[in-house]
Formats: C-alpha cells, sequence, structure tokens
C-alpha cells in the first residue's frame, strides 16, 4: 500500500467461512433446500450441480460439509483442480465417510484411472446409502466423458443448474459477506465496488477480504476513498 | 409533584445519571432526566436507547408525589454550582419545573413524561452476583484497548464471558488485545458471552468500586443489567461474534525479557515525544541486558534512550506504536513486567513476570 510506517493488525476478523448462511440463494433456493436437506434420511444420495465459474459451486460444496460437521457426521471435500495431479488413491474407502463432495469433475475427465475409480466411487457410495454430490462446469450431458458407464451414473440423482445473481442479487451477497465478517459496507460503497471491481463474485469476495485487513491495520471506515487506496484502484 | 431534596443527596446520582445523557439526540426527550418521587424515594433516569440507568437517593421531604423530565445537563450545571449543604426545593408548577435554594429560582422547560423510553424490561434468563471490585478490577484492566467507532460493531465494545467459578473480560480494537480472567463464586451453565458495547461499559465501571459488596447481574438475551445498591444500570448487547481470543495469544514466542516497569514507562514517554506524531513509532532493538529504545520524527529530531532488562538470547529489533505499550504499562500493577517477543512481524504478550490474571497482546508495527 504505502512504504510508510504501517501498524500490522491482529488476526480478530471474524472468519469468513463458506457456509449456507453465507451464502445468497437468489434464484438457487430449491437447489440449496436439496442439498442443506441432503443429510436427512429422506435426502437425496446424489446431487449433481453445474454452473459457470464464480457462482458459487465450491462455497455450496463446501457449505455442504460444513453443515455435515456440524450435525456430527464426517464429509469430505475433494477440489479436483487442485488433487486431480495425484492418482485417485484418494477415492478408496471413501464409502465410510457420510458425505463425499467433489467440486471440478471437470478436471479429470477423459483420463482413465480418474473415471473408473469415479465410477466405483458412485457405486460403492450408493450401496452404502451415504451421500454424494459433484460440481461441474457443465451439465452430465455436455460433460466429455469417456467411460459410458460413469456417464450413466452422473445422471442418476437429481441434476441441478446454479444461476448467476443479477446485479441486485449481486449487490446485496457482498453485503451479507460484509455482515458476515462484521463490517458495515454503506450503500454507495457497495455500489461502488460492484460498479468498479471484478465482476466474478469470487474475486469481489477476495477485495472484501483485502478491504477487511486494510481497514483493520488503518482503523478507518469503508469509504470510497479508502477503498481506492485500499484496492489501488 | 413537589419535594426538597440536600444538595448532597441530589449530586451525585444526578451525575452519574447525566453521564449516560448524550449531548446530540435524535429526541428531544433523550437530552432530560426523568425525576419520579414517591413516598419511598426519588429516582432519576437517564437514557441514550442503548443504555439506561436509574439512580435512587432520598428526599429531605415529599409534599407532592409525580414524576416529570428536566434537560439533564442544565439541572446537574445548576445542582453543581449552588453552594454547599444548599437546600434544594423542586416543584412543577403549569408544566416547568421550578427549582428554589435560598434566594435562587431557576425555571426549567419539561417535556412529558409518557415520551420518556425505557428499555423494554428483558426477561433475564440467568442471574448472578459478583464482587464489586471484582467486576472492576477486569474492566479497568482491559477497557482501554476496546475499539472506537470501527466498521466492525463487535470491536467497539467487551467481551464478558462468565463461566462456572470464572469470569473474564476480552477487548481488541484490531491493534492490541486485552484480556483478564478472575475467579469468581459462580455458577454459569453453560457459560455465557456477552459483547456490552462501548459506552456501557464506561458507565458500568463508574458504578464500581474496590469493595467486596456484591453488584447483581441479571443477563438477557439482548440486554444485561446491573445492579449495585443504589443504581440500576441497564445496557443492550452488541449481537454478534467476538473474535476467538485464544487465536490471538501468541506462543511460540522465544525471547521472553523482564524490566522495571515504572522505568520502562517513563523511558517509553521520554522517547515518544520524538516520535512521529502520526504513527506513533518507536525502534527497540533488544539486547542481552539491555534494551534500547529509538523515535524519530519527519523533522529527522531524534531520542535514543537505554534501559537495563533482565534478558539473555538473540538480539531483536521491532517496531510498535508506543501508545499501545504505555497503556499496558498503566494498567499492569506489579513492579515489573515480561514480555515476550518473537521476530519483528508477530505480536507480543506483555503480562506479569510469570503470567497474572491479565494477558496483552501487541502487534508491531513495520517502521
Amino acid at each position: 500500500m504505502s512504504s510508510g510506517p504501517a501498524q500490522l493488525p491482529l488476526g480478530v476478523g471474524l472468519r469468513d467461512d463458506a457456509t449456507f448462511s453465507s451464502f445468497l440463494a437468489g434464484g438457487n433456493a430449491s437447489l440449496v433446500e436439496r442439498l442443506r436437506s441432503q443429510l436427512d434420511a429422506s435426502g437425496e444420495p446424489l446431487l449433481f450441480l453445474w454452473g459457470a465459474e464464480g457462482v458459487g459451486r465450491s462455497h455450496l460444496l463446501q457449505a455442504a460439509c460444513h453443515e455435515a460437521t456440524d450435525r456430527d457426521l464426517r464429509a469430505l471435500y475433494l477440489p479436483l483442480a487442485e488433487l486431480g495431479h495425484f492418482p485417485p488413491h484418494m477415492l478408496e474407502d471413501i464409502e465410510r465417510l457420510d458425505l463425499v463432495a467433489i467440486d471440478d469433475l471437470e478436471q479429470v475427465l477423459g483420463r482413465k484411472r480418474w473415471e473408473e475409480a469415479l465410477f466405483h466411487c458412485y457405486n460403492r457410495l450408493r450401496d452404502a446409502n451415504k451421500r454424494l454430490v459433484v460440481a461441474a462446469n457443465a451439465s452430465p450431458r455436455q460433460l466429455e466423458v469417456r467411460l459410458p458407464d460413469l456417464a450413466s451414473r452422473l445422471s442418476w440423482g437429481m441434476t441441478f443448474h446454479i444461476k448467476p445473481l443479477d446485479d441486485q442479487g449481486r449487490a446485496d451477497a457482498l453485503k451479507l459477506r460484509a455482515r458476515v465478517r462484521g463490517m458495515q459496507l454503506p450503500d454507495e460503497v457497495a455500489r461502488y465496488i460492484l460498479h468498479r471491481g471484478p465482476r466474478r463474485l469470487d474475486e469481489l469476495f477476495e477485495a472484501l477480504e483485502t478491504l477487511d485487513r486494510a481497514s483493520l491495520s488503518a482503523k478507518r471506515k469503508l469509504t470510497i476513498p479508502f477503498v481506492k487506496q485500499a484496492l489501488g484502484w | 409533584m413537589k419535594f426538597s431534596i440536600s444538595r448532597e443527596a441530589l449530586l451525585r446520582p444526578l451525575a452519574l445519571v447525566a453521564g449516560v445523557v448524550e449531548r446530540r439526540q435524535t429526541l428531544p426527550v433523550l437530552s432530560n432526566v426523568l425525576l419520579d418521587v414517591r413516598e419511598e424515594g426519588l429516582s432519576l433516569t437517564g437514557t441514550d436507547l442503548e443504555v439506561e440507568l436509574i439512580g435512587r437517593t432520598m428526599p429531605s421531604q415529599v409534599e407532592e408525589q409525580g414524576a416529570a423530565t428536566v434537560p439533564a445537563r442544565k439541572l446537574m450545571d445548576i445542582c453543581k454550582s449552588l453552594p454547599d449543604q444548599s437546600e434544594i426545593t423542586f416543584a412543577l408548577e403549569e408544566g416547568r419545573a421550578v427549582l428554589r435554594s435560598g434566594r435562587s429560582r431557576f425555571t426549567l422547560s419539561t417535556l412529558p413524561v409518557a415520551e420518556f423510553p425505557n428499555i423494554e424490561d428483558t426477561q433475564g434468563s440467568i442471574e448472578l452476583s459478583l464482587p464489586r471490585g471484582t467486576l472492576k478490577h477486569l474492566i479497568d484492566a482491559t477497557s482501554f484497548a476496546m475499539a472506537q467507532q470501527d466498521v466492525r460493531y463487535y470491536l467497539n465494545g467487551m467481551l464478558l464471558e462468565l463461566r462456572s467459578n470464572l469470569v473474564r473480560t476480552v477487548a481488541t480494537d484490531g491493534h492490541r488485545l486485552a484480556v483478564c480472567s478472575r475467579s469468581a463464586d459462580i455458577e454459569v451453565e453453560p457459560a455465557q458471552k456477552l459483547i456490552i458495547p462501548r459506552k456501557g461499559v464506561l458507565e458500568l465501571v463508574r458504578l464500581l468500586d474496590d469493595s467486596d459488596e456484591p453488584v447483581s447481574l441479571t443477563l438477557g438475551a439482548s440486554h444485561v443489567r446491573a445492579h449495585t445498591g443504589d443504581f440500576t444500570f441497564t445496557s443492550k448487547l452488541v449481537d454478534g461474534k467476538f473474535p476467538d481470543y485464544e487465536r490471538v495469544v501468541p506462543r511460540g514466542g522465544d525471547k521472553v525479557f523482564i524490566a522495571e516497569r515504572a522505568q520502562l514507562r517513563q523511558v517509553l514517554s521520554r522517547t515518544s515525544i520524538l516520535s512521529n506524531e502520526k504513527y506513533r513509532g518507536v525502534r527497540l532493538q533488544l539486547e542481552e541486558g539491555n534494551l534500547q529504545v529509538m523515535a524519530n520524527n519527519p523533522e529527522q529530531e531524534e531520542a535514543e534512550e537505554n534501559v537495563e532488562i533482565e534478558y539473555t538470547g538473540a538480539s531483536l529489533e521491532i517496531g510498535f506504536n508506543v501508545s499501545y505499550l504505555i497503556d499496558v504499562l498503566n494498567v499492569l500493577d506489579e513492579d515489573r513486567v515480561q514480555m515476550t517477543l518473537a521476530d519483528p512481524n508477530s505480536s507480543a504478550l506483555l503480562e506479569e513476570p510469570g503470567g497474572g490474571d491479565a494477558m496483552y497482546v501487541v502487534m508491531p508495527m513495520r517502521l
């Protein structure tokens, strides 16, 4: 920011975890409802969520895992964008868990060992009556799956398209995430950030994280001049 | 209504109650104090809708019971400036409050009693009592670290944590954190954590003294109430989570030195004279047996002090806002202070040597 003296902040900001209470459902209310009730006895065994970058796929999957942990169930979040470079050993014995959330499915498609491992993973989880939620950037039909058996498994469960938020929804989401962090974000500042800031929601929330730290360090209120300075706009 | 009261009986409760009244008000009636006189005594109420304080005192004579609201500050200024031991007669005449004492006469405006808001009587779920001295010590040891008007509502207050046999206060403004715990003879299951807003904390502590007399607390869902003898204090609570203080207290510091508290405080306050007025930064150079404190300002003026300390270990240079260190040295009561450091970017821990009931965490500055 500046080269002058700077007070380092203590880590006393509130954590903005990816939970259901920090997710603005917008037009995705029924999806969120299904996902939250997936762990009920009558819940869907398999859910498939798809949508464009930055609509909240990872947030929803992590929120489902947080919810499972809150219910004293065991859950595992597998972001294949990061884990897909490894061989699929992590899917072994996975049916011992209560919920498995597989993110970025498209990352491993076309790779024989991964597709086979996923196919068996589907079967084992279903046989063990455990829950699986999968997210990808396209619908099961549009994904390029080599293994026909896996392709059919992908469309076994309920499929939801995650709809992006409109402008009002984006404003509401930004304010919600600020509130989760305990920050008061005035309307005109929220409008400025939305107007000037990145289009993608995840990048927008990263900017919020930067502002959280900067305002803690500088003890400044969130004004437009402060936002400009802290984000280098 | 009509009653008479000695200046001394009125002044202390009036001063405390008027302290709650804000200078700038959204509702005109909030700048008034509510006087309610009955056979059993006179009660005075001041409120800003967040904090309410009721004080009780005994009039020397009650001729007619009743209630009125009058401007708090004017009433207090008048009572304060009357001679000692004056007898004051207060009467409501044609909608105005008339105050007589000796050959003085003051007529004050009033506002309808019905407009005076009172904080709703919340269902108190938990009642407990603490020695006043314990609560006062806990507040005094930590309140300086509360934030003022931070964008994070939860920092503009103090965490009061009550659990079985233990009371704890925590305050932080994001740069430093203060935590103080004391044992107490209370049963609270499950443990309660409330955030009392800054103003409530500052008003509450004014009602407390160092005695073992009890202050009884009533904890509601959205309010906390405290009774001390003649006063009833009610404050709204800050709705929200307070940061987990355990996450912030450093555990890995390996550079531990002990200094004479008063001496170190003097060194720091002298050095601070030539620190940058805006950032208040000072540089500490830790060496075996010696701590060097340096400051300079944009005018290229410099201060340098050396103070003897108990320390063996590696040397370290680290910057701090000098005010944060002085604040801590002011509230510690031991003659000596222990400071634990790790590296120039990690927080410092200040406490009594060997650890007392309070811990202070101060984040360094990059100079």
